[in-house]
């Protein structure tokens, strides 16, 4: 049934344009499907941001946290504040750092300091605040 | 991995008319300009912070329509100003398939090469960033392919189709509002629309609306531009006037689904939904003048 050009040859596509199309193909099919699935569990549950420490490390009279936060819920966060404190002194010291944005089910890893330690226990680091984009 | 030859078995096996046969050269040649015009068109959207973000920001389901909306743009496209119009049903939606597949892929490299896939983002994360910015691209890669050629290796349109209707209204209307879709994407995603719709006053605002009218009709009707001759019909004073107004109109409507397919719209007051639709109209009218002329700037004479 393929139609034929003025030099009598049969009109049709290439290995390669077949191959490109069989590509693209499998690469929207694949695409749909993740959005699809996404669908399917997306509950639009509110940010659940669940922050940990990494890693401590003393220098110089100061204490440096490399801390990981990651988002399990459906909305992503923005303006994210974390916060590390000491615990078991007075007054409290604190240190904040703002992350822009942490999508769903995604992680950020930063860093955050405390001046004035000269050891690396009695640290904690919390989520203070987001919005919701 | 077999699928390729498989594929192009059960594709012959459906007994698709062609229209065409090039060899893997000009097929390639083809698929390079393809590229190019997807990189031209939407390389605004690919440094755009907002674009990277409402990847995730918004829900798979919107998604989801996004790309079957853009699927029916590159449909319309094709069969009324790409390369092939001439073509039937099958190979129009062969090659929007295959423009689709360039987008995804031609996005992915570009957000990989610029730092913007992060595996701490995870699979829809990053999947929702390249369904955003590949969109763009792949009506670009429709553009590129049928507007960027030399005019000596592209297949005759419907130049020898007695029936061929592309100056009818509405495929005028149809590839109008695929150079709208292009254009005001480029700025839908950003804060300035939103920060320049709330600034404005009403007056201001029926003044950019009424500057966009009449500039869309002095770009197809006086500005002398290529193709303005042959695309535009200058009838009666209703034809005229029911051009400006579908011009307009096919902008706002091109606005507004920008505008919401990029979530802009979220939450907003009628009164800045409407303001935001006139301003991104304002690029959008453009489009579906000016853009309207550009994308068939290889029509037939």
């Amino acid at each position: 049934m393929n139609q034929t050009n003025d030099n009598g040859q049969k009109n049709g596509k290439n290995a390669l344009e077949w191959s490109v199309f069989a590509a693209s193909l499998l690469l929207i099919l694949a695409t749909v499907t993740i959005l699809a699935i996404e669908t399917r569990i997306w509950k639009e549950r509110p940010p659940d941001l669940e922050t940990r420490i990494v890693s401590t490390s003393l220098a110089e009279d100061r204490l440096t946290v490399a801390f990981e936060v990651t988002n399990r819920g459906d909305l992503a966060a923005t303006d994210v504040l974390v916060e590390l404190a000491s615990t078991g002194s007075t007054p409290v010291d604190r240190s904040r750092v703002r992350i822009d944005v942490i999508p769903r089910r995604a992680t950020r890893k930063g860093y955050v300091s405390l001046p004035g330690r000269t050891d690396t226990m009695g640290a904690e680091i919390v989520t203070v605040s987001y919005t919701e984009p | 991995m077999n699928s390729a030859p498989s594929v192009a078995r059960a594709m012959r096996g459906a007994c698709v008319n062609f229209s065409h046969q090039r060899t893997v050269g000009e097929s390639a040649l083809e698929y390079g300009r393809g590229i190019a015009g997807g990189m031209i068109f939407a390389l605004p959207l690919l440094y755009t912070m907002e674009v990277w973000w409402s990847g995730f920001l918004l829900s798979p389901e919107r998604l989801l329509l996004y790309v079957g909306c853009t699927f029916a743009l590159l449909l319309l496209y094709n069969r009324f100003a790409g390369l092939r119009q001439d073509a039937a049903f099958a190979e129009v939606a062969i090659d929007s398939v295959e423009e689709m597949g360039i987008g995804l892929v031609s996005a992915a490299a570009m957000l990989w090469l610029t730092g913007q896939l992060d595996p701490d983002d995870g699979l829809y994360g990053n999947t929702g960033k390249i369904v955003m910015e590949a969109m763009t691209v792949a009506i670009g890669v429709s553009v590129g392919s049928a507007q960027l050629g030399d005019d000596q290796c592209e297949d005759e349109g419907m130049a020898d189709d007695p029936g061929g209707s592309e100056d009818g209204y509405l495929p005028q209307a149809a590839v109008a509002l695929c150079a709208a879709v292009l254009f005001a994407a480029n700025i839908a995603a950003t804060d300035e629309v939103s920060i320049i719709a709330m600034e404005s006053s009403p007056g201001a605002l029926l003044l950019l609306a009424c500057i966009s009218m009449i500039g869309a009709d002095w770009v197809l009707r006086y500005s002398g531009m290529h193709g303005s001759a042959r695309q535009v019909t200058n009838g009666s004073p209703f034809e005229r006037f029911r051009g400006v107004i579908t011009t307009y109109a096919v902008a706002l409507f091109a606005s507004g689904t920008g505008l919401f397919f990029f979530g802009r719209l979220d939450d907003q007051p009628e009164e800045q939904i409407v303001a935001m639709c006139v301003v991104a109209g304002a690029p959008a009218a453009l489009g579906a003048s000016a853009g309207r002329l550009l994308l068939q700037s290889k029509s037939p004479d």
